[in-house]
């Protein structure tokens, strides 16, 4: 009992997942960067008090929500595109990682406010990105590919156990979050008429607004696929919970999801939905898993290179000398 | 007490401390967005008072019953002519198709966000209208939609929806001072499963509008791209 204790709490001393950690704030960032860069001139439509909210109806639906926003503070046109522009250069120093702890805070903050100020523009993937964006905060998600980490900030973070136990239960936090997700969507779907049958695939894939790509009609004109597809999005989100935990089936509940969120994001339109659940997925994987998908790839990279080399007519030792060094590659 | 047997025990003081507040913290979230029980019924205000605003969410994409059919917002202006003072009223403008459009051909458009502004706004809408008895009616034991239905149903998506198709309209129609706005809402029912390969099924249309409404000034949505879609509304009229 005693001996479980102490490797409980040694493991629980020990940050995990800190690279996929790092991973997601990059790709987080990546995304509301590019939504605010993209939106920089409809700002004063979108989120403006003449645009599509005004601010008297904006401030009466925080008041009623108990809700808070920095947007809320003045209706001022200068205000606002402050607080927009402000966002914008915490987004980017977020990130690049400098910073990260303080900047994860104000990232959450500016992130909450912008989608606050207008919620008739979220589309489900603003809603996780910002229960994700809380726990990140609690996370070391700057120890990788960061202004921290190459200044050296970083070089005394896995020091404090207390700290190291808060972040693993961020990391633990942000998997069951996303495994609630899952579970609550499939839990709503088999309840369905629709899902049950099987049809449900056809009617969402015929409405206007999700209409948008040519290729759709294969999907649906079929009875088999479309009951295959409308039925494996249930199972999957409702396995997603569990499979996640089995080591060798975490490379496939990764494709399903790429393949799922890839379908969504392109036969449906919804990129930034798409993008979030993605990004989030990469939770599920350990450091040592990342590693080792990492050495995989480098590995299949350098075998097609020599075949490649072989197939020019060299020697196998020609090409072995030609390709780069495969030692030197497989250091990760 | 040894000061490192005080830092082990503080250790698994704050473990415990931390891992008993994320398994409350989870279960009351999870407990407000499963459908409704006799057990969320008892503490619904409560729950509600935690998990919103900051800890909100929903995830019943799609589900239980998945949207079947298209619903697409137009709208017409009474305005005056800015140089002429001419009264006059635009025809019916498509706003939600030239949107969609632009979906199809960019999945990266701008014009993504005030899409699905009009989406949402005009699903809520629509789920608002059966339970309020000015917007229906009935006939043969069947509820109907009125043909117009008041500019009071559900305020905050109408307001949503008057102020976006009217950014669209001062780009559609440039040089007019608006001063009432109609919207409609086209409902697009198209075949069910079962009759998708039948010839003779077709989508079945019908349309419903809102009372006139008084016009405020609105920012434009800008660029370019959109005066072309705002004038592809024009024309799929």
């Amino acid at each position: 009992m005693w001996h479980s204790l102490t490797r409980l709490r040694e493991f629980a001393s020990e940050r995990h997942r800190l690279i996929s950690l790092s991973l997601m704030r990059i790709c987080f960032g990546t995304i509301v960067l590019t939504y605010y860069a993209q939106h920089v001139a409809q700002r004063a439509f979108l989120w403006g008090d003449n645009g599509m909210v005004p601010f008297s109806a904006f401030d009466l639906m925080m008041r009623s929500q108990h809700s808070l926003s920095l947007y809320m503070l003045s209706p001022s046109p200068f205000y606002e595109a402050l607080i927009f522009y402000l966002g914008f250069i915490v987004t980017i120093a977020f990130t690049l990682g400098y910073r990260t702890r303080i900047f994860s805070i104000l990232f959450y903050i500016f992130t909450w406010s912008l989608f606050e100020r207008n919620g008739w523009l979220l589309d489900g993937g603003d809603n996780l990105l910002y229960l994700v964006a809380f726990f990140l905060m609690f996370t070391y998600c700057g120890e990788y590919f960061s202004l921290d980490a190459w200044m050296g900030h970083t070089s005394n973070h896995g020091k404090n156990k207390l700290l190291a136990m808060i972040h693993n239960y961020g990391v633990l936090a942000i998997i069951t979050q996303l495994s609630l997700l899952y579970f609550t969507s499939a839990f709503y779907k088999i309840q369905g008429k629709m899902w049950q049958n099987g049809t449900a695939i056809y009617y969402i894939l015929n409405v206007n607004e999700f209409r948008l790509s040519g290729f759709a009609h294969h999907f649906y004109d079929s009875g088999i696929v479309v009951t295959l597809l409308t039925w494996c999005t249930i199972v999957f989100q409702m396995a997603w919970p569990f499979l996640i935990w089995n080591r060798r089936l975490k490379p496939l509940v990764f494709l399903g999801a790429l393949s799922l969120h890839s379908m969504i994001g392109y036969f449906m339109g919804l990129v930034w939905f798409s993008a979030v659940m993605l990004t989030s997925e990469l939770i599920i994987f350990s450091d040592s898993e990342v590693r080792y998908g990492v050495h995989l790839f480098r590995r299949a990279v350098f075998r097609c290179r020599l075949l490649h080399l072989r197939g020019r007519g060299m020697t196998a030792a020609e090409a072995d000398a030609s390709a780069p060094c495969y030692a030197e590659h497989n250091k990760v | 007490m040894a000061p490192e047997d005080r830092q082990t025990l503080s250790w698994w003081a704050a473990f415990s401390a931390c891992g008993l507040v994320l398994m409350l913290h989870f279960s009351l979230v999870q407990l407000y967005n499963m459908p409704l029980s006799p057990l969320q019924l008892r503490f619904i205000n409560q729950l509600s008072s935690y998990v919103n605003p900051f800890f909100s969410q929903k995830w019943s994409f799609f589900a239980p019953t998945p949207i079947d059919r298209s619903y697409s917002l137009v709208a017409r202006a009474r305005y005056v002519d800015k140089h002429s003072d001419q009264p006059g009223t635009t025809d019916w403008f498509d706003v939600s198709d030239p949107l969609i459009d632009a979906l199809r051909k960019n999945r990266l458009t701008p014009l993504f966000d005030m899409e699905i502004g009009v989406s949402n706004a005009l699903i809520s809408v629509v789920n608002a209208l059966p339970s309020n008895p000015d917007d229906t009616y009935s006939k043969d034991g069947r509820t109907y939609i009125r043909p117009t239905i008041p500019a009071a149903t559900s305020p905050l998506d109408m307001m949503v929806l008057r102020r976006t198709a009217l950014a669209m309209l001062e780009v559609a129609y440039p040089g007019k001072r608006f001063q009432q706005i109609q919207l409609g809402v086209v409902v697009g029912v198209f075949p069910r499963f079962t009759e998708r390969h039948d010839p003779g099924s077709r989508t079945q249309w019908s349309f419903f509008s809102v009372d006139w409404q008084p016009t405020e000034w609105v920012t434009p949505y800008c660029c370019q791209s959109l005066r072309a879609r705002a004038s592809a509304g024009t024309q799929q009229r």
